[in-house]
């Protein structure tokens, strides 16, 4: 069954950065392997500090990635924040028919559109944002439908 | 993602808080992609 666990400060476990660990395949590249492990052993402590919410993407037994979402604003436009988007290595790059034959970062993004039009009906929000961690990943969420402002990093979907 | 790394710690990253009158135009005046709010929007997402 494929569902979206969702990680709040009110039941989350210092065990979860460990947990998530546990449980995917990072990069093949040491580097990028120790980045991954640093941002995600970061992204749980944010989760306690009820910094950001995590929303774990599983399928039966298999993490397929993650997104961590918190308030924010782009100058004064309020908006929902990407804080962190993981796929696990082993899913990376492949379009999977239990996501709607999407990859598993598309399918991660558009839950937190749906979720950001959802936030918009109670209160204020304008944009979805998000910084890619290279340029490479630009490419990569300009395609799925991120705009960019010039000579800015940061990239967001108007709601 | 809103994390980077900067001598050797993890660091957070917010959006910029000061924008230029053009960029506010840019952001004020950028399309909604509505086939993909709708794709989106229309999904059922199992959240437990």
């Amino acid at each position: 069954m494929l569902e979206l666990k969702k990680y709040t400060s009110k039941n989350v476990s210092y065990r979860l950065g460990i947990d998530i660990l546990s449980h995917v395949e990072l990069s093949t590249r040491v580097e990028q392997e120790q980045r991954e492990r640093d941002f995600i052993e970061d992204i749980c402590k944010r989760v306690q500090k009820a910094s950001t919410v995590l929303y774990l993407l599983k399928h039966n037994n298999d993490t397929l990635g993650f997104v961590a979402l918190s308030v924010s604003s782009i100058g004064d436009f309020p908006s929902l924040q990407i804080d962190y988007l993981f796929v696990n290595h082993a899913f990376r790059g492949k379009t999977l028919e239990i996501l709607d034959n999407l990859k598993t970062s598309t399918y991660l993004i558009e839950f937190a559109i749906k979720l950001a039009k959802e936030i918009q009906e109670q209160a204020g929000l304008r944009y979805l944002v998000l910084l890619p961690d290279n340029d490479k990943l630009q490419d990569v969420y300009k395609n799925i439908g991120f705009l960019n402002l010039p000579k800015q990093d940061w990239l967001y979907i108007k709601l | 993602m809103a994390l980077t790394i900067k001598d050797n710690k993890v660091v957070y990253v917010a959006p910029p808080k000061r924008l230029t009158v053009k960029e506010k135009k840019m952001l004020e005046d950028a399309p909604v992609n509505h086939k993909l709010i709708k794709r989106a929007t229309s999904r059922k997402y199992n959240i437990v």
